[in-house]
């Protein structure tokens, strides 16, 4: 585990623009999401229901170690802490599909999803998508990534990213019909496209 | 990246309108090809699909133990 200290400079150096510092971080902070989550997980209390933006915030706490950290490194926490809720969601998607593949029982199904229900596909093609959509827009991409994998409403969003809660709904809401047709085109081209004309 | 902001402006704004104000203002601000390109996304606009949120609300849940919510995203 890395000091408090140690965090606040890999942020610093993230908002200086330094790619590697990101990369160091997404694993730290993956590593301590998941860890919170599985403790809360084991324990005996069925109606316990973890918040995203709770796990979030818990794992700020603990690696920033109590430290006061400034507003700006806040934000790109959170920003960070989105993305790694997303990755954990979709490694876990492909080592359940994998786990299928090779006829394993390496997860447990959760029976109160019906199979053919089953989301790890939908969750894979709405990555695959965001990809897409980070060449095109980071800016959209990570607004999507806070808003749904980081579980922040559309007014904490904003206040974090400082824009105004219009341009956040505005940006979401073009984000997401322009990532259903790509999820949709992935599947069904003719679907998504009956004119087939190139997309934007 | 211009075409990308203009696409999204006329999306947001015809959106917001029915028709026929929509198809009125589509074919008065829009050029043919940007026309087509913000009434494919209309298409899948909020209104018309089932909640984006679903998607993953359903994939984490699946996460958990048996019979035990995993997360619970709040959405708007």
């Amino acid at each position: 585990m890395l000091a408090g200290e140690d965090i606040t400079s890999l942020l610093h150096r993230h908002v200086d623009g330094d790619r590697e510092a990101l990369d160091q971080l997404i694993p730290l902070v993956y590593s301590e999401l998941h860890r919170i989550a599985g403790a809360q997980l084991r324990r005996e209390n069925r109606e316990h229901t973890l918040q995203p933006t709770a796990l979030i915030n818990e794992a700020w706490m603990r690696l920033a170690k109590g430290r006061m950290p400034q507003l700006e490194n806040r934000a790109h926490f959170l920003g960070i802490a989105a993305q790694a809720m997303r990755q954990i969601l979709v490694d876990h998607a492909r080592r359940r599909k994998a786990g299928k593949r090779d006829g394993g029982l390496k997860v447990e199904l959760n029976p109160g999803i019906a199979a053919d229900k089953q989301p790890d596909d939908a969750l894979l093609a709405l990555d695959g998508a965001l990809k897409i959509l980070e060449r095109n827009d980071p800016g959209k991409a990570r607004l999507v990534e806070m808003r749904f994998f980081g579980g922040f409403t559309a007014e904490e969003t904003a206040e974090i990213l400082q824009l105004t809660v219009d341009s956040v709904r505005g940006q979401l809401r073009m984000a997401q019909a322009w990532l259903r047709r790509e999820m949709v085109n992935e599947i069904n081209p003719d679907v998504a496209n009956p004119d087939n004309k190139t997309r934007t | 990246m211009e075409q990308w902001n203009q696409v999204e402006e006329l999306f947001l704004a015809a959106a917001e309108l029915a028709e026929p104000a929509r198809s009125v203002f589509l074919e008065r601000h829009a050029s043919p090809e940007l026309r087509r390109e913000v009434e494919s996304l209309l298409l899948y606009d909020s209104s018309n699909t089932q909640p984006f949120a679903t998607i993953i609300e359903e994939s984490a849940v699946s996460m958990a133990p048996q019979h035990r919510p995993a997360f619970g995203w709040r959405y708007d």
